[in-house]
């Protein structure tokens, strides 16, 4: 089962909405503490254009009472038989889909846990947290490794392709890349002059790049092996939350991204243009994710308006 | 990936100690990593062989393979087979994703030495104490033996073999210094030479991607040869294109490995716990790495891709890296770490308000290159893991349900206590309303808003 993932979080405020699509299940987890999953029965066709508003009353599963607290970002498993939440009770949870059942409870962070992701062999999970320390969880044993690495607190982490390596992003402005195995630590850094904090970082599909997202409002796509920054995109507004970008790969390749004037916006990944704006949201778009094999784009916005919206485009 | 950074960054090859691998007290005897480095298995004195994940550090299957001790283990190239081979007369094979066996073939004697064929894992080739080497087919079951019709050969043993790199020719080593290669289709002797020794050769490697092999003597002698040059020739003595050893203790070498390039040459002691890496083309020592005082070493194998060699001692396995120093700039990259003071002198025009030579192409300079197009998706086969005529990474591409391809991991099932869910999530939302409550889903079904269409 393909899936796509995304997430989101806002560091100010402490309280998030996430949408997360699964192929045919979307979650999506917020700041109440609740992880609520959507079918998606998409059969009408749009020119990307809006498309359908989810509602709590077209919850398909029941929904996961998770955290006391907020949760800041949640992760499907490859398989999608699992999800994890990270929450502002310091704890990561694991649960099995299916039936809603808690798997564990990891706790070790001294903070809020701010970012959770999956390896693609999934047996590793990875977190970052506001007390800026990045852990490997190892699901066989249940044990933990600690890496600290940042002077900031983590606002996301994600692995590659292969699971071999693990990209950080932190607020001090920094992305650093290191192995999995945690053997000798790599001390590549990515950052600018200015650095301003890194928001949210994902490797590419292939896993050659890292598109980053950084709170002077760009994404930026870094070549990580010569340590280069190859593309901006800008023109949306982005200087308060961690908004994540994603790439949508299913039409042709492109760029996309939540903003705080309400708008998704949508940019050429080759030419670096805003191909489209996406209007409707009324509140600033806290989390897009897109369908791994449909042109479909899935937005989160924040309070009060706390909806869902699925775009779509003909192409 | 992360074989990109190592490659590009620090040195090449591993400076300490960092471990030890948790064998669950057994006695470690060989070990062997798969083609990606993810996986490495572990043979033991008591006959069973560990399947050790390399990034989690756990074990991931343990086979009860053998009798006796393990002598010696090969993956086939995708990763599905293990095979293994013992002094209680017998090698196995097994399939590593389901945990069973698939084969097991007795012989006459002790095996020292088996090796799948490189590309074909229906193929093997087996070395017996005392006896000529065999090539091994296992479905259906057909053995051919290698024959040693060379001048002056009667009783002379094969004491090594292996495949070259892609499973063309079979190259063998004797008693008396001699290399014989034969094609591994025929079994023909297709060339033959000389070390420049009459000593045993006791070990031939093959790098992951050179075009040289390597031989580990009983002179203490570790040569490098090209394999074309030995292909040609005829009976005469062969020179070796490059020749390290050590020269103070003039140790033996118990196990030779090279990183996947061959640009490092490491030797295992058979003297102490201590492992030579010299640059194999200047032939000079770079590092000695030592362990333990008083342990013996029985097996060092590098990792097809990063700057790692596990060496085993004393029934454990240590696990040599590169030194990890702490680089504090990295914590403010704004900041440069410097060696020593000095006096640092401006740039034109850095302090400047206003920089009246800034250069007006500067800023499209820097914008060169941002319309190069950029290709996010396409997955080209790992260049540090093939060489460029590489034909079959189109079905070695890892996917990611592992039914094809490679098994570049072991999946392991997480402990979930309600046996009842193991069912997965099904594809469609039908199958799905069928796996959950049907009360619930019909309440939610009847409270179904009206499409909302703007």
């Amino acid at each position: 089962m393909d899936q796509g993932r995304s997430d989101s979080a806002e560091v100010r405020r402490k309280s998030a909405s996430v949408g997360v699509f699964q192929g045919t299940l979307l979650g999506s987890a917020s700041a109440d503490g609740r992880v609520i999953f959507f079918s998606t029965r998409l059969q009408e066709k749009h020119v990307v254009s809006f498309l359908d508003t989810f509602s709590e009353a077209r919850v398909i599963i029941p929904q996961i009472n998770a955290h006391e607290l907020g949760i800041n970002d949640f992760a499907w498993s490859p398989t999608g038989r699992f999800l994890v939440t990270a929450s502002d009770d310091t704890t990561i949870k694991y649960f099995e889909v299916a039936n809603r059942s808690l798997v564990h409870t990891f706790k070790g962070h001294s903070n809020y846990v701010f970012c959770v992701n999956f390896n693609p062999q999934g047996n590793i999970i990875v977190s970052g947290s506001f007390d800026t320390t990045v852990r490997l969880w190892y699901l066989e044993t249940g044990t933990s490794k600690i890496f600290r690495l940042h002077p900031d607190p983590i606002t996301s982490v994600a692995f590659n392709r292969d699971g071999s390596l693990v990209a950080s992003g932190s607020y001090e402005g920094c992305i650093r890349l290191w192995n999995t195995d945690g053997l000798p630590i790599h001390k590549k850094i990515l950052a600018d002059e200015e650095s301003a904090p890194v928001s949210h970082v994902k490797f590419s599909p292939n896993g050659k790049y890292i598109l980053s997202s950084n709170l002077d409002g760009k994404l930026k796509l870094w070549d990580f092996a010569k340590g280069k920054c190859l593309k901006d995109y800008s023109g949306h507004v982005n200087s308060g939350y961690c908004i994540p970008a994603n790439f949508s790969i299913s039409g042709g390749k492109f760029i996309v991204s939540g903003s705080e004037d309400n708008n998704i916006y949508i940019w050429n990944l080759q030419t670096r243009e805003i191909v489209q704006k996406l209007e409707g949201h009324t509140t600033p778009v806290m989390s897009t994710d897109c369908h791994p094999r449909r042109n479909i784009i899935v937005s989160a916005a924040l309070e009060p308006e706390i909806s869902i919206m699925v775009w779509e485009s003909e192409a | 990936m992360g074989e990109i950074l190592d490659r590009t960054y620090g040195t090449q090859f591993p400076e300490e100690l960092e471990g030890h691998l948790d064998l669950q007290n057994a006695s470690a005897n060989c070990c062997k990593f798969n083609r990606w480095g993810t996986i490495v298995a572990v043979g033991c004195t008591d006959g069973r062989v560990f399947i050790v994940d390399f990034i989690t550090k756990n074990i991931a299957r343990t086979f009860s393979a053998h009798a006796l001790p393990v002598s010696c283990l090969s993956w086939s190239r995708n990763g599905r087979k293990l095979l293994t081979g013992s002094a209680d007369n017998s090698i196995a094979v097994f399939d590593v994703l389901a945990g069973t066996l698939l084969y097991r073939i007795r012989f006459n004697s002790m095996v020292t030495f088996a090796m799948f064929h490189p590309r074909d894992d229906n193929k093997a080739i087996v070395l017996q104490v005392n006896f000529p080497p065999t090539v091994e087919q296992f479905s259906p079951r057909l053995q051919k033996v290698l024959t040693n019709d060379t001048p002056g050969s009667t009783d002379e043993v094969v004491s090594c073999v292996s495949y070259d790199r892609k499973g063309k020719y079979i190259i063998t080593g004797t008693g008396k210094g001699k290399l014989i290669i034969y094609n591994s289709d025929t079994l023909r002797c297709v060339s033959w030479c000389k070390q420049n020794t009459v000593q045993q050769i006791r070990q031939i490697i093959v790098p992951m991607k050179s075009r040289f092999i390597i031989t580990n003597t009983q002179d203490r002698v570790i040569r490098t040869y090209e394999l074309e040059d030995l292909i040609h020739q005829r009976g005469g003595t062969v020179e070796a294109k490059y020749k390290v050893l050590d020269m103070v203790n003039k140790a033996a070498w118990k196990n030779v490995c090279t990183d996947s390039d061959g640009l490092y040459v490491c030797g295992a002691s058979t003297k102490a716990h201590s492992l030579y890496i010299w640059e194999s083309n200047t032939g000079s020592l770079i590092k000695i790495l030592h362990g333990n005082k008083g342990e013996a070493l029985l097996d060092a194998q590098w990792h097809p891709t990063r700057p790692i060699i596990l060496s085993i001692a004393q029934g454990s396995v240590s696990l040599w890296t590169q030194a990890h120093v702490e680089n504090w700039s990295a914590f403010a990259p704004e900041f440069q770490e410097l060696e020593e003071n000095e006096k640092y002198v401006e740039k034109e025009g850095e302090f400047d308000m206003e920089d009246e030579d800034a250069d007006d192409d500067q800023t499209n300079k820097s914008q060169e290159g941002e319309d190069d197009i950029v290709d996010v998706v396409g997955v080209k086969p790992d260049e540090f893991l093939a060489s460029s005529d590489e034909e079959d990474h189109e079905s070695m591409r890892p996917s990611r349900n592992l039914e094809s391809g490679p098994l570049w991991y072991i999946p392991v099932p997480p402990d979930v206590d309600n046996p009842e869910a193991e069912r997965k999530l099904p594809d469609s939302i039908e199958d799905l309303d069928r796996l959950l409550n049907p009360a619930w889903v019909a309440a939610a079904k009847g409270i179904d808003l009206p499409k909302n269409h703007n």
